[in-house]
């Protein structure tokens, strides 16, 4: 559970989030999508803790943990210590920590590729090392960042179908921050619209679960709902 | 491998033609020919030369070894810092372009005419470089980095130790190899002063006796000692940057 209240975030003079109230449930998958500008990213980085100069009530029932944009993996290690660095805060010993990695390397398929470097992978195995290191630690609220933007749509959709697998069997809140509309409808339970730092409009997408949905035709409508609300 | 041997052998083939051809021009009796000067080197070696060597060889590691450990820190501390980069930058810049050989004599009231000061000379040299790319390495270091470093919760010592030493390791290989030409240059001169062995003060006192050929030995030692100390450098960029395939 998330409860956001009244929330205001400045950059120097200027409101990237203006006054802003929101309430997360708990399990639930949200996509908050909008333009560049439009405080999004700002939005998530404050419930990540990254932000701690705001204005207003910020309440989060959980950890957290958060994935990135540019992905942020450290390219002097291998897989496998990549993923294990999700574990870092955690005091558990050496042995526990392997298990708990292999298990995650097999079943992101890295597991052939856990002695490489991020330099050797490409663009969707190192999406999945950035997903592998944030879903190690098992956080109850997942975060990303425009998380499959640097894909070809191919690569994309595999990435969208592998984090609506992850949340499916973990069960965790999901926030994501898109400006993909086919994503934000895949991904999300609730798309929300935002405008000029503040909420322009929640749709609930009563589709959302379904893999195959790419194909019917309920989902271009959803899509189409969004692109109104988008461009109203 | 075989292409890396034979750019090897070329280099060495190209600098033995262009010895000849200026042994041939201007005269055995300035400009030794390689031969006699490889026989000549021989000879020396058979003698103490090699004490020579290991002396040079000695103050140059010492040297590489103070200037990391020095220079390192503080490039980190000034890269993490804004108030120390603002207090010591400036003085940086300002003491890097100073000839450090200028401050011999200074060196050699402080700190002695035996081994310190030669060390100490060449460390005013190397460390600058190191400082300077350090510095730079840290500050560049990638945002997202820093921010997943955040997320994951690191404390100091994990960003020293996992996010800025790893990202800087191959900067500081690259600028040692840059500084320790310099230092080797540098080591020649202060080697000049109450010296009993070392590379440098044989070639110069070999040219004060007009020893030419003992001098050519000099120089062909100090430049094989360059190369392998450049190789030893080379091997343990790769055993520690193995994510580095350049």
């Amino acid at each position: 559970m998330i409860n956001i209240e009244d929330l205001t975030v400045k950059y120097g003079e200027e409101k990237a989030i203006d006054n802003l109230s929101l309430f997360i449930e708990k399990g639930k998958s949200y996509a908050i999508i909008g333009k560049s500008g439009c405080g999004k990213t700002t939005l998530l980085y404050t419930i990540a803790g990254l932000i701690s100069n705001y204005e207003g009530k910020l309440e989060i029932g959980g950890e957290t943990s958060l994935i990135l944009q540019n992905l942020g993996l450290f390219n002097w290690f291998t897989v496998y210590k990549n993923i294990e660095l999700g574990l870092n805060s955690f005091k558990i010993s050496k042995e526990e920590k392997k298990v708990k990695v292999d298990s995650i390397l097999k079943e992101l398929g890295l597991y052939d590729l856990k002695d490489k470097y991020p330099g050797e992978l490409s663009g969707g195995q190192k999406q999945r090392v950035a997903i592998g290191r944030t879903i190690i630690s098992n956080p109850e609220i997942l975060l990303l960042d425009e998380a499959t933007s640097a894909l070809d749509s191919i690569n994309k959709e595999k990435i969208q179908d592998l984090l609506l697998d992850i949340r499916s069997k973990r069960n965790n809140t999901m926030i994501l921050v898109t400006h993909n509309i086919e994503e934000a409808v895949f991904l999300g339970e609730y798309i929300i619209v935002m405008k000029d730092g503040k909420i322009d409009s929640i749709i609930n997408n009563k589709y959302f679960g379904d893999k195959n949905i790419r194909k019917k035709q309920e989902y271009f409508q959803v899509c189409n709902e969004v692109r109104g609300k988008l461009y109203d | 491998m075989i292409k890396k041997r034979i750019n090897n052998l070329y280099g060495v083939i190209s600098v033995v033609i262009i010895w000849y051809i200026l042994t041939i021009a201007i005269g055995e009796n300035m400009i030794p020919s390689p031969k006699s000067t490889v026989e000549e080197l021989i000879k020396l070696l058979k003698n103490n030369f090699l004490y020579d060597i290991l002396f040079s060889t000695y103050r140059i590691f010492l040297s590489i070894f103070f200037s990391l450990l020095i220079g390192v820190p503080l490039g980190i501390l000034i890269g993490m810092s804004k108030v120390f980069d603002k207090i010591l930058s400036p003085l940086i810049y300002l003491l890097y372009p100073v000839p450090k050989i200028a401050f011999l004599p200074v060196f050699m009231v402080l700190f002695g005419i035996g081994n310190k000061s030669k060390v100490i000379l060449m460390v005013t040299i190397i460390i600058f470089q190191i400082l300077i790319v350090t510095r730079d390495g840290v500050k560049n270091i990638d945002k997202d980095i820093m921010v997943a470093a955040k997320v994951m919760k690191f404390n100091t010592l994990d960003m020293i130790f996992k996010i800025i030493i790893p990202a800087i390791a191959p900067d500081i290989f690259s600028s040692l190899r840059v500084s320790i030409g310099i230092a080797i240059s540098a080591l020649f001169f202060s080697e000049n002063y109450a010296t009993e062995y070392g590379v440098g003060y044989f070639i110069m006192n070999a040219w004060s006796m007009v020893d030419y050929k003992g001098m050519f030995a000099g120089v062909l030692a100090l430049s094989i000692l360059s190369l392998i100390i450049f190789k030893i450098i080379d091997i343990f960029e790769k055993k520690i940057c193995k994510w580095n395939k350049k």
